[in-house]
């Protein structure tokens, strides 16, 4: 059977000889010191995905996005140059909340406490009563503005005035295999989000390794990303990337879907997570890139927090955002093609429940992993040779601190 | 009664009532709220049917829908959330599932309008 070789073998690890197979340190998933540190040396200095260009093609458009880890949101807006523009949307006459809209079209964004009133490069335009301010340089005024770049679509904030790499740099190769994929056409978008009690790494774990799948996903993903073929679900590749990694997830092409699901197939080809065996040919070559007949989905993390999860025909992102040693914000985001017809929005919809249901039987157990491990009697975690996304992760979050890992 | 669904679905109009809903949100509360008699009852009610409505459905462009191609389509929006529960989990929520309402659909995709 040449399928069988399609599942990897065990030596994704040894590729790497900077990393070892033994058990590594459990600490770094709850202790609050090294929460903080993570904070600092991490997600402080990185870029941050806030969302998509086509959410503001149009000059004024705009969106407020909350970066729950910062407890403040962001203006990104598309300027009459057309660029753009990230601001602070906090006022700086008195410090309120600029834009209370979630999203919108607007020449000018007016706080509604005093109505100084600012344009979309963020300069300060008018000023009620401004005799009232003797001395007022309005030139040096404005939304206060931070660095915003976009990559594929995607808009990208740094919190640094000046960021300590620029985001190509940031993204690096492992951004440039992802180049050239249709992530414009995913236009049709659905958002899921929520409040965990785990630390950001066991959301971000959750959605990197398969070994779990035929057993906690053992009703739904299971005969998806496992078979007769590949029992143990090992994935078809993972390849490290600066921090970044990819791991290249197996797909079931013997699977024959439920009743419904096929349905949901037939009309919506290609936007199921459960779909194996794609046409990967008009694909960059960085997705897949075994070229396994078998692949399913590319699961890339671009380290810290921001998961892309693609495949041939609709991605998806999570998005992590730590709050607490123990708790997480996790916004999960679909990106699907417009239905051509009145049928494709029944695939859509399952597509979208069949992801909502798959991921609401993880939350759960990451919830009891942190519980146990906040005791310290859990000192060191075990990885599987495909776990390698998560040990990597955690040697870079290591390599970031300073610590051993 | 009157006629909600195209000609040839009636089968299908005593499914209007309850499975004709405004969005993904009150279709997830429906069908966790609902004993699953009553999922099996829909799921096995709409299959006889489910395959000539997708293809008299792809005839139509969203946006451009009649009231009742419109509640056709709202019947099969509600069989995609159902599917899960009959097909994969045998009960009307996931098992050992994290909670609906503690990661809820905070953007959902409009159910009937056009698409760019």
């Amino acid at each position: 059977m040449e399928i069988v070789s399609q599942a990897t073998p065990v030596n994704l690890t040894a590729r790497y000889p900077e990393l070892d197979n033994g058990p590594v340190r459990a600490d770094v998933y709850w202790q609050p010191e090294i929460f903080d540190q993570e904070i600092e040396r991490i997600f402080r200095p990185t870029w941050h995905c806030v969302g998509r260009e086509e959410q503001i093609t149009a000059t004024g458009e705009f969106f407020v996005k909350e970066l729950p880890t910062f407890e403040f949101s962001v203006i990104v807006a598309r300027g009459d140059d057309g660029a753009v523009r990230a601001f602070l949307n906090a006022c700086p006459h008195r410090g309120n909340q600029v834009e209370l809209t979630a999203c919108g079209r607007r020449s000018a964004f007016t706080c509604k406490f005093h109505a100084w009133s600012y344009d979309l490069k963020g300069r300060l335009k008018s000023v009620p009563d401004e005799a009232g301010f003797p001395g007022l340089d309005k030139a040096a005024i404005g939304l206060t503005e931070f660095p915003c770049e976009t990559w594929q679509g995607f808009v990208f904030v740094n919190l640094n005035e000046n960021p300590p790499v620029s985001l190509i740099d940031y993204l690096g190769e492992q951004g440039a295999d992802l180049e050239g994929y249709p992530f414009d056409q995913g236009t049709a978008r659905f958002q899921f989000a929520g409040e965990v009690e785990t630390n950001w790494k066991f959301l971000v774990d959750s959605f990197c390794e398969t070994y779990h799948v035929p057993f906690l996903h053992r009703r739904t993903i299971h005969s998806t990303m496992a078979g007769p073929d590949n029992p143990h679900g090992r994935v078809v590749d993972v390849r490290l990337k600066g921090d970044h990694r990819t791991t290249s997830v197996w797909g079931n092409r013997a699977y024959e879907p439920k009743t419904v699901q096929a349905m949901a197939l037939t009309h919506t080809p290609g936007v199921s997570i459960t779909s194996a065996g794609a046409d990967t040919v008009q694909l960059p070559r960085g997705l897949n890139q075994t070229r396994s007949p078998n692949w399913s989905i590319d699961v890339t993390v671009f380290f810290p927090g921001f998961v892309c999860v693609i495949g041939a025909g609709m991605y998806f992102t999570h998005q992590m955002w730590p709050l607490a040693a123990n708790r997480t914000r996790w916004e999960m985001t679909g990106y699907l093609r417009p239905a051509a017809n009145a049928a494709e929005r029944f695939g859509q919809e399952h597509a979208m429940v069949e992801l909502r249901d798959a991921v609401l039987e993880d939350a759960n157990t990451l919830e009891r992993m942190q519980r146990n491990v906040a005791t310290g009697l859990i000192r060191a975690f075990h990885f599987h040779d495909h776990e390698l996304s998560l040990r990597y992760q955690h040697h870079t979050v290591c390599r970031h601190l300073g610590i051993d890992p | 009664m009157t006629q909600r669904l195209p000609d040839g679905f009636g089968a299908l109009e005593s499914y209007c009532e309850k499975w004709c809903l405004p969005d993904s949100g009150s279709r997830n509360r429906a069908r966790i709220d609902a004993p699953m008699d009553e999922l099996q009852d829909f799921y096995q009610g709409m299959l006889p049917l489910a395959g000539r409505a997708l293809d008299h459905l792809s005839g139509f462009q969203l946006g451009e829908l009649e009231a009742r191609e419109a509640d056709l389509l709202k019947l099969l929006l509600s069989l995609a959330e159902v599917g899960p529960a009959v097909e994969w989990f045998g009960q009307p929520r996931v098992i050992d599932g994290y909670p609906e309402d503690k990661f809820p659909l905070v953007l959902a995709l409009d159910d009937l309008a056009a698409q760019r």
